[in-house]
């Protein structure tokens, strides 16, 4: 049986390739995946995500399908501090955590130019990150966007992908922290 | 803006701007900081109009943990006392869970004595219910006694490693009439199939699932074939998968309805 590690770790996930021909599912639209994982397998130098998306989108056959949306959490952004964290949530980076964190967003270009070659798609990087540093994470998706134009251009072959905001909703404390 | 009948000094002093607002202006900016629980608190202790505003969204979710409500003589109990308090109609969202790890709690039959089953009784208004190791066998046959009042209004189930035989699931998800999403959460290593028995326990209610399907580390396919054959169908317009064996039945028999597929590369809940 054909499949891929999608994942270098042992929390690998198996995915099994035939299981995901999309081609009868005729209302599909969006295709969505996290950021997080194409990183680490781009940095391993193993492209198992990356042919797993490539098969997964070559098999959809739905004419409504128009839209692949890439998901931003908080851990994807070097300078998102971790949750109960002193304020402000964010923190300046240092020249090589910058570079580190362009590298990685040039790399995830790279991996979606290549879906690009499969089909075309509206191209959307949705930053699902606290309220408290959307406009932060949004921000540094714009500049990383912005630097992949400056560097590689956007064209007919790879439009400009679009910027989204897309409120994670945080969970609520427990109700007893307030009663105690 | 004043009240009325009040002299225009009174009104300055007892109603500052904010206070003498229209109900859904002080809804709309509530509604702006739904997701900041700090500020929220703050907004409860302004005034009557806008604790009003906030406590639906402070009390939005609640969770429980399973050892907790074993607890009979721990005091305070927070349970009990926001059932006291009359907060519980507020909830939209219950989570049950158990974080212990190794030794899991069983949410059975035998944990609800009447201190638990009295507040449990007062979710009324519930949207999305989550439930860690729900012991089901335990509560049948009397399983409305303890879970008859969610029905209508629950619209999202999601179980984590539910006990019991398919047509048991089954029959349990059939008693949310109005239920629109489902998730199924097992651990590393994936679920065990067990055998479908009782085929008399038929399942009181076909719910629309029009909504999300979330399955995680999910391998008992039969659970998803039966509950495909007892409900004529499953109609879910959004799926997200991970670790799922046999991903072609949830997609094929959602060919003509699925909207949306998320790719979970990692485990979405970081296990």
């Amino acid at each position: 049986m054909t499949y891929v590690r999608v994942l270098a770790n042992d929390f690998a996930a198996r995915f099994f390739l035939q299981d995901f021909d999309l081609s009868q599912n005729k209302a599909l639209r969006t295709l969505q995946f996290p950021a997080s994982p194409t990183y680490c397998d781009m940095n391993n130098g193993s492209p198992t995500a990356l042919g797993f998306l490539k098969y997964v989108l070559s098999t959809i056959t739905s004419s409504a399908f128009f839209q692949i949306i890439v998901i931003y959490h908080n851990q994807d952004f070097n300078g998102i501090k971790p949750r109960g964290s002193d304020w402000p949530p964010f923190r300046e980076l240092s020249e090589a955590e910058r570079a580190e964190e362009a590298s990685r967003h040039g790399q995830k270009f790279e991996m979606l130019r290549e879906l690009y070659k499969i089909r075309d798609f509206q191209l959307v990087l949705s930053a699902s990150v606290s309220g408290c540093v959307a406009e932060y994470a949004t921000q540094m998706l714009e500049e990383a966007v912005a630097e992949e134009k400056a560097k590689n251009g956007f064209d007919d072959h790879f439009p400009e992908p679009v910027v989204l905001y897309d409120p994670h909703r945080i969970q609520r404390p427990d109700p007893w922290i307030f009663l105690t | 803006m004043r009240s009325g009948g009040a002299s225009p000094e009174t009104s300055t002093a007892l109603s500052p701007p904010a206070v003498g607002l229209p109900q859904e202006i002080i809804r709309s900016i509530i509604n702006y900081i739904a997701y900041d629980t700090h500020t929220l608190r703050a907004c409860t202790l302004t005034c009557y109009s806008w604790y009003i505003a906030a406590a639906p969204h402070l009390h939005y979710t609640h969770a429980i943990e399973t050892r907790s409500l074993d607890q009979r003589f721990w005091r305070p109990n927070p349970l009990w006392s926001m059932h006291m308090l009359g907060l519980l109609p507020l909830v939209r969202k219950l989570r049950v869970i158990d974080n212990s790890y190794g030794h899991h709690v069983w949410l059975s039959k035998a944990l609800f004595n009447r201190r638990v089953l009295h507040p449990f009784l007062a979710f009324t208004n519930l949207r999305k219910l989550e439930m860690d190791f729900l012991d089901i066998p335990s509560f049948l046959p009397n399983i409305r006694r303890y879970f008859g009042h969610f029905p209508p209004t629950v619209r999202s189930l999601t179980l984590r490693e539910p006990k019991g035989s398919r047509r048991e699931i089954i029959y349990f998800i059939g008693l949310f009439q109005h239920l629109q999403d489902l998730g199924f959460r097992y651990g590393w290593g994936g679920s065990k199939e067990e055998p479908a028995d009782d085929p008399t326990l038929t399942p009181p209610f076909i719910p629309p699932l029009r909504g999300w399907l979330r399955l995680t580390y999910f391998t008992r396919m039969g659970l998803l074939e039966d509950m495909i054959n007892l409900f004529g169908g499953i109609r879910f317009r959004f799926m997200s998968l991970y670790s799922v064996r046999d991903t072609r039945v949830p997609l094929d028999a959602c060919a003509k309805t699925l909207e949306v597929l998320v790719l979970e590369l990692t485990d979405p809940y970081g296990e």
